[in-house]
């Protein structure tokens, strides 16, 4: 650990929390209606409890090879060459993350709030308020999370208050008469949803208490998979599962429908748009801060800092490449199909199955407690 | 020495990021914004008389160019803004009418507004927009209706729950009409779709309409028809196959809202012996039943139940009405008129115009999910041939304050 700091299982979950939600809340009701109409929800829980799944086994490789992140026991666990391989993978993945974040919460923005501001005045202007983050070390992440969590959930959840007599519940019916097969394409598709969870790869290390990792995350999990599956119903409820789907990004359509009657704003949809910012900052920035961590590993840094600003452009470049909204959901389909299913539950997986077959981690996992028990 | 540079340099440097950085492309005040309450919507027809007016300009020039027949002529957008220079106190040297009232002709929407801008003095923005009117001539032209719902949902600032109506008429006459009640137009409107003390016509937003229209082809929009000094919103235009088919009358409407569950309070009238005596329905609740027999035949039941008073009697008959015999012959002939304007209303959307306006193929969906698995392809014929049983419960209440 280079400069000591930690974090708590606090603001771990709020890391967590703060980086999984971002940009795919827009479309979730959209895409798990799509894949298993009124079962989305069920979808959305199923999914839940596959990270919550994985994120365990993750916590586990965390707890072999103490005080290492991925980037050190990837290549630990299989050769020199192939660590470093899945390393520059990560890295990709997470540069590649960040410039689909930006260019979505650009094109977001310049729709509903800010039609004339240029996309790339939006993108430059978030990345490099993201990039500031980025600099700092884990423990002012981990304090930035803590802030805005609660900024977030509580209006998300206040909002949805006068919608309630205008709900239809029997939207959600039929219930379960999707097929298993249709059910399980669907999966691979929502759990694309909670990337962002194996960063738990990057952040165990920094945990002031390591072992509590796999139940920090699963309450942190715990707490999304319920804010996905409340955005998922009551998207369903206000619309149907036929006109949520005709909607890009329906979970702004459904803060636009609420109007709170007799207030002095009558559309809270404004209101929602600042706070989404708020969220893909955080994602945006905790995205960056751990492109920036892995760089910084894999070159053996002292300080990571330094690396922010030139990777402010090439995010920026690559964010400007897809032609328009159809083409970035074209190009972030593939990305989370081909990279984030990958890197974030199969990987994880063999990583830990490789590691038991050759039989490592347990001897310096049991030293590390022998340590931890004589420091105490 | 060194250290003032610093403070200089460090000075110069934030009041230069703030210069840089802050900036806005967005911003418009909010006096340069026209906020459109109404926008109305009609077919354009090179022979008719449309004149590019505008009130409360009072302008109308001699030869003014009348818009001509040309493919790009489509549609006539006609929009409706306050004159919001009314709410300054003092001072300001304003038009004294309360709304403006404009209109052009183009080929859709987007480019409709874009030419009136060229006219008016502000931006126009559509996120206060309270009603959409559409005209008669539109709605039976499908394509370009078709385009103009597909338009209207797709503009992020008009929200999906704004009320549709449509127009006996011109829906740009709607527009250009001084209300008596209400000045302002949209608000007009909008506020007789609040009331809810009528359940004469079906109170339907854009988001609903469009939705029925993709999933089934068909809905019921709201019926306006415009006078001289105010509106009639009352009785429906039914669409099928994406256009307009039938007018509804108001008495159909209202039956068909209560087979919808979504009827408000009304006054029904029923003559009983050469009085006719108003029953005052105050809450009605539907219950509807969908099964399939060995044939195969589709039976659906609905059964009504309904709470009311009775509001009027004769002023010389002493204590009728406080006889249960009374009570129970009233509930009876209520109950019957309920059924008989039912089941009129549903033998002719299933035998005449062959519209399932009530989405009870949805509730099939939902609830009998193994009947639609074999119906769902076939749902507009097997609508049709459904066995439709209407009954009605009805209570009443209270009799007033005398006996």
């Amino acid at each position: 650990m280079d400069d000591g700091e930690k974090i708590t299982s606090n603001q771990l979950m709020a890391i967590m929390i703060s980086t999984i939600i971002g940009i795919g809340i827009l479309t979730l009701p959209r895409t798990v209606t799509e894949a298993v109409g009124p079962d989305g929800w069920l979808l959305v829980l199923v999914g839940g409890v596959v990270a919550i799944i994985t994120s365990v086994v993750i916590s586990k490789l965390g707890l072999m090879f103490p005080g290492k992140t991925m980037v050190e026991y990837s290549r630990d666990i299989t050769t020199k060459t192939l660590g470093i391989i899945i390393s520059l993978g990560f890295l990709t993945y997470y540069i590649l993350f960040c410039a689909f974040e930006a260019r979505i919460f650009a094109e977001v923005t310049k729709q509903f709030l800010l039609d004339r501001t240029p996309t790339e005045a939006i993108v430059i202007t978030i990345l490099f308020s993201s990039s500031y983050l980025a600099r700092q070390d884990i423990a002012t992440v981990g304090k930035m999370g803590q802030m805005m969590v609660p900024m977030f959930i509580i209006p998300a959840f206040l909002f949805l208050l006068p919608v309630i007599p205008e709900l239809d519940p029997t939207n959600l019916l039929p219930f379960m008469r999707t097929s298993p097969l249709k059910f399980l394409t669907g999966l691979s598709t929502v759990v694309t949803s909670y990337l962002g969870f194996e960063l738990l790869f990057l952040f165990q290390p920094f945990m002031a208490r390591s072992r509590d990792s796999a139940k920090a995350m699963t309450v942190a999990l715990t707490v999304i998979m319920l804010i996905y599956m409340l955005v998922v119903i009551s998207a369903v409820f206000v619309f149907g599962v036929v006109e949520v789907q005709r909607l890009i990004w329906p979970t702004f359509s459904m803060y636009r429908v609420i109007e709170i009657p007799g207030a002095f704003i009558e559309s809270i949809h404004g209101v929602m748009m600042v706070i989404w910012v708020v969220v893909v900052y955080m994602t945006l920035a905790v995205l960056f801060f751990s492109a920036v961590t892995i760089l910084g590993r894999i070159l053996s840094l002292k300080k990571h800092s330094f690396i922010a600003l030139p990777l402010v452009f090439l995010i920026y470049f690559l964010a400007l490449i897809p032609d328009n909204i159809p083409q970035v959901y074209d190009y972030l389909d593939m990305f989370s199909l081909y990279l984030g299913v990958p890197f974030g539950f199969v990987l994880p997986v063999a990583l830990l199955i490789i590691a038991k077959v050759r039989g490592m981690g347990k001897e310096e996992g049991e030293r590390h407690e022998k340590q931890t028990k004589k420091g105490s | 020495m060194k250290s003032k540079l610093k403070r200089v340099v460090s000075l110069a440097l934030v009041v230069g990021i703030m210069l840089c950085a802050t900036g806005c492309w967005d911003r418009i005040e909010i006096n340069e914004r026209l906020f459109v309450l109404a926008l109305a919507i009609d077919k354009f027809e090179p022979g008719r008389d449309v004149q590019n007016e505008e009130e409360g300009g009072g302008q109308h020039e001699e030869g003014k160019d009348q818009p001509e027949a040309s493919p790009r002529n489509r549609m006539v957008v006609s929009i409706v803004f306050p004159n919001v220079g009314l709410l300054k106190k003092e001072g300001a040297i304003v038009p004294e009418e309360a709304k403006f009232s404009v209109s052009t002709v183009g080929p859709n929407i987007s480019e409709a507004a874009r030419q009136l801008n060229t006219r008016l003095n502000g931006n126009i923005f559509f996120g206060h927009v309270k009603a959409i009117l559409v005209g008669e001539a539109l709605i039976k032209d499908e394509k370009l209706f078709m385009e103009v719902l597909d338009e209207l949902e797709r503009e992020h600032e008009i929200s999906r729950n704004v009320d549709f109506a449509a127009v006996k008429g011109d829906a740009k006459d709607a527009l250009f009409i001084k209300p008596l009640v209400e000045p302002i137009i949209g608000t007009y409107i909008e506020k007789i779709f609040r009331q809810r003390k009528t359940g004469r016509f079906y109170a339907k937003d854009l988001g609903r309409i469009v939705t029925s229209i993709r999933e089934i082809g068909g809905a019921v929009l709201p019926r306006l028809v415009v006078a001289e000094k105010e509106y009639n919103i009352a009785g429906g235009c039914l669409i099928k196959n994406n256009k307009f088919r039938a007018w509804l009358g108001e008495i159909e409407t209202r039956a068909a809202q209560w087979i919808d569950n979504t009827g408000g309070e009304d006054v029904i009238s029923i003559d009983i012996s050469g009085i006719f005596i108003p029953f005052e329905l105050t809450e009605l609740k539907r219950r509807m039943r969908v099964w399939r027999d060995e044939a195969d035949i589709i039976h659906l039941s609905i059964a009504l139940e309904a709470e009311g008073n009775i509001a009027g009697h004769i002023i010389d008959v002493h204590r009728e009405v406080m006889e249960q015999s009374f009570i129970r012959e009233v509930e009876t002939a209520v109950s019957r008129d309920m059924v008989a304007q039912c089941t009129a209303v549903m033998d002719k959307m299933q035998h005449e115009f062959g519209v399932d306006i009530w989405s009870i193929g949805e509730h099939i969906r939902k609830f009998h999910p193994q009947i639609w698995e074999d119906v769902k392809d076939n749902w507009a014929v097997e609508f049709t041939k459904m066995e439709v049983d209407i009954s009605a419960d009805v209570k009443v209440r209270r009799v007033g304050i005398i006996k």
